[in-house]
């Protein structure tokens, strides 16, 4: 299997220079990579601080690994020559959070796709670039005439946050990293995104990460997820198999905090509030395994060595004691555990539905 | 404790805040944007109240009216807010200062901005503590402090830290500590936990759940994650374009929506129990609160509108016993027209 761009046992710290000793780990020694021929949907999630973010910047080459290489086609993403870079940027797209902060309040919304049409010679004349713009708009369920000529101020958070989507479009690239797309819009857009992102996957075999703190809309839109805890990758495999049936602790915890609709007042009921106040001692982060103090099902090697990865079933890998007896994940690489289906696969199950 | 003279005779029973035909405008250039129409609502001591809509849909603006929080050029333009029988509405300035945490607080979005960064906690509660009128001495004063802290979960020890040195999380249990600090009889909580990750989100939800057991107040939570309203609130009204649609209990809501709206705000809402082929957003846009349109504010998105629903706005009447829902679809008996395209 070729992939498109690959971490090869990348980690990432920050701080810690000549003048400081105090370091943050924000990613540590992660493998996983996203597949050239099979499009697919992965979902990175965990919470605030986890390394998820800091993972999507590896991705997209706007951060440095301080240890691993990020590998793009097979080659090394820092050392790309001015045409190599030039194909990473046409391939890789990125969505950010802040639907607000990205655009340039003093110049129309589609000066973006313009300007992306024009630097990467989409069109050959105006009228041409004119209809490229409209295209993509419409695929992401936008009314051109809504959108062209308007300044951001005067679109919606959704309707600025399509637009983003209308711009990766363009390029029709291999790859889109959406980082948290949709966390700073209401219920009702949340899904209109999710459904345009999921849209681009099928029709033109995009593949996108999804960057979340969400399990349920990972579930609804991914096929796969890494769940990611202080920098570390502590679950991976099929959402049906993460998110339904989690095995490691910290994943269970996040599947039980979910606010389920249909359980009205769960919580109260029972009211296991597990007293999970963060210690800010960095002394008492263990030296183990980093979820450790929080754990419930905590043993006394997990505060001194950390755990591997563990294999646990052909679409599933759990990095926790508990499951010592199965074997390990070869060489950690959590693609290992996703399901991939060839895009052939996939027409044919869809013509048969 | 020494209560300053605004103090009144306790109730122990019965609606503790009552709005009235409360209006909301922002006045722009281009004429009045009416954030909030004509909201009536009524809420028992104890009862925990979720205001639920798409952004834009009026429901912060609403609890900022309660706390009298509306800036220019936004203004409250008629209607009455009677907490406890006092009409908040007719309080002046200084009066209505004291009143917000003693009678009414809020609990923000950003707990993070809310806070004063060069100021200790403990500092930043006992300065509330005194604006209202406690005089008490340090200790005595950092011994509450300390209490409020624990009942939110709080170490100690976090009395003496700065913001900075607290998560997400934690200042946002501060900012419930502080609002709880008087024991007001309304705790408006404005998406308390948006900016918090699931984990944590449920702690504060719990948190703030046991601090209306034990106190008694009631709450009024903005939010638009129906998962977690479903958990907290006891009765959730729906708004849209500034308009109460529907009020009803928290169970009869998710379970079976009345208005055409509150159904498709539930379905927007992915769940675990099975993997959709498509996520559903509501179709079209809110209309613009600049001109809203005749008759019903939903009609023009809504896939069960009837010809007069784009004339007639429908009033928010009573459904089955303890529902209340504005809609025509319910009001079938006193329009023949409607109940024809009902049946069809």
């Amino acid at each position: 299997m070729s992939a498109i761009l690959e971490l090869r046992n990348v980690s990432k710290v920050f701080g810690g220079g000549r003048f400081s000793k105090r370091s943050t780990v924000a990613v540590e020694d992660v493998t996983f990579s996203i597949p050239a021929d099979t499009p697919t949907m992965i979902a990175v999630a965990g919470e605030s601080g986890s390394g998820k973010t800091t993972l999507s910047r590896l991705l997209l080459g706007v951060t440095t690994p301080s240890e691993g290489v990020v590998l793009y086609h097979g080659a090394d993403l820092s050392k790309l020559g001015k045409a190599g870079r030039k194909q990473f940027l046409h391939d890789v797209q990125p969505i950010y959070q802040d639907p607000f902060g990205v655009y340039n309040p003093f110049y129309r919304a589609d000066h973006l796709l313009y300007v992306t049409v024009s630097k990467f010679k989409l069109a050959k004349s105006d009228q041409d670039s004119q209809r490229i713009v409209e295209e993509a708009l419409e695929t992401v369920g936008l009314r051109p005439n809504e959108i062209l000529g308007r300044y951001p101020h005067q679109l919606s958070g959704g309707q600025r946050q399509r637009v983003m989507v209308a711009r990766a479009l363009l390029l029709k690239p291999r790859v889109i990293l959406a980082d948290e797309p949709v966390s700073m819009v209401d219920a009702s857009l949340r899904a209109t995104i999710l459904e345009s992102l999921r849209s681009l996957n099928r029709d033109f075999g995009i593949s996108i990460l999804y960057v979340t703190h969400d399990l349920t809309t990972a579930y609804q839109i991914c096929e796969n997820i890494i769940v990611m805890y202080r920098g570390v990758v502590v679950e991976s495999g099929a959402v049906e198999e993460v998110i339904i049936q989690p095995k490691h602790p910290y994943t269970k915890l996040l599947v039980e905090s979910i606010p389920q609709m249909r359980a009205v007042r769960d919580w109260e009921r029972e009211e296991v509030e597990g007293e999970t106040i963060q210690s800010l001692d960095e002394s008492q982060v263990s030296a183990g395994c980093k979820f450790a103090d929080r754990c419930p099902a905590v043993m006394d090697q997990c505060w001194t060595a950390a755990p591997p990865l563990y294999r646990l079933s052909a679409k599933r890998a759990a990095r926790c004691f508990i499951y010592e007896d199965e074997p390990l994940l070869d060489s950690a690489d959590v693609t290992d555990t996703f399901v991939l289906q060839p895009t052939a696969q996939r027409a044919a199950d869809q013509s048969a539905n | 404790m020494a209560r300053l003279n605004y103090s009144f005779e306790e109730k122990a029973s019965g609606p503790i805040l009552q709005v009235n035909d409360l209006q909301v405008n922002y006045e722009t250039v281009d004429g009045a944007v009416k954030a909030v129409s004509s909201v009536n609502l009524t809420l028992q001591a104890g009862e925990r109240l979720a205001l639920v809509g798409e952004s834009g849909c009026g429901k912060t603006t609403l609890a900022l009216a309660i706390m009298r929080l509306i800036r220019p050029p936004g203004r409250i333009v008629q209607g009455e807010i009677i907490l406890d029988g006092r009409d908040l509405l007719k309080l002046n300035e200084e009066e209505m200062r004291l009143a917000r945490l003693a009678d009414v607080s809020l609990v923000t979005q950003a707990a993070m901005n809310a806070l004063n960064p060069v100021m200790r906690i403990q500092d930043q509660i006992i300065d509330g503590l005194q604006d209202h009128g406690y005089e008490l001495s340090k200790d005595e004063f950092r011994r509450r402090v300390k209490s409020l802290l624990e009942h939110v979960g709080l170490n100690a020890s976090v009395a003496r830290m700065y913001p900075h040195e607290l998560s997400g999380g934690m200042k946002q249990r501060v900012g419930m500590a502080t609002a709880t600090a008087l024991q007001p009889k309304l705790i408006i909580a404005d998406e308390p936990t948006s900016a918090l990750d699931v984990v944590v989100q449920r702690q504060v939800m719990t948190t703030l759940g046991r601090l209306q057991r034990e106190t008694g107040a009631s709450v009024i939570l903005v939010g638009h994650d129906m998962g977690l309203v479903a958990q907290f609130a006891d009765k959730v009204g729906v708004m849209y374009a500034g308009k109460l649609v529907e009020l009803s209990p928290v169970h009869q809501v998710v379970h079976e929506p009345l208005h055409p709206y509150s159904e498709l705000l539930l379905k927007s809402v992915p769940g675990l129990d099975q993997k959709q082929e498509r996520l559903i957003g509501i179709p079209g846009m809110p209309p613009r609160l600049i001109d809203l349109p005749p008759g019903c504010f939903f009609a023009p998105r809504c896939p069960k509108a009837m010809p007069h629903c784009s004339q007639v706005s429908p009033e928010l009447t009573p459904v089955n016993g303890d529902r209340l829902v504005a809609c025509h679809l319910y009001t079938e008996e006193t329009t023949p027209e409607a109940e024809l395209e009902g049946s069809a």
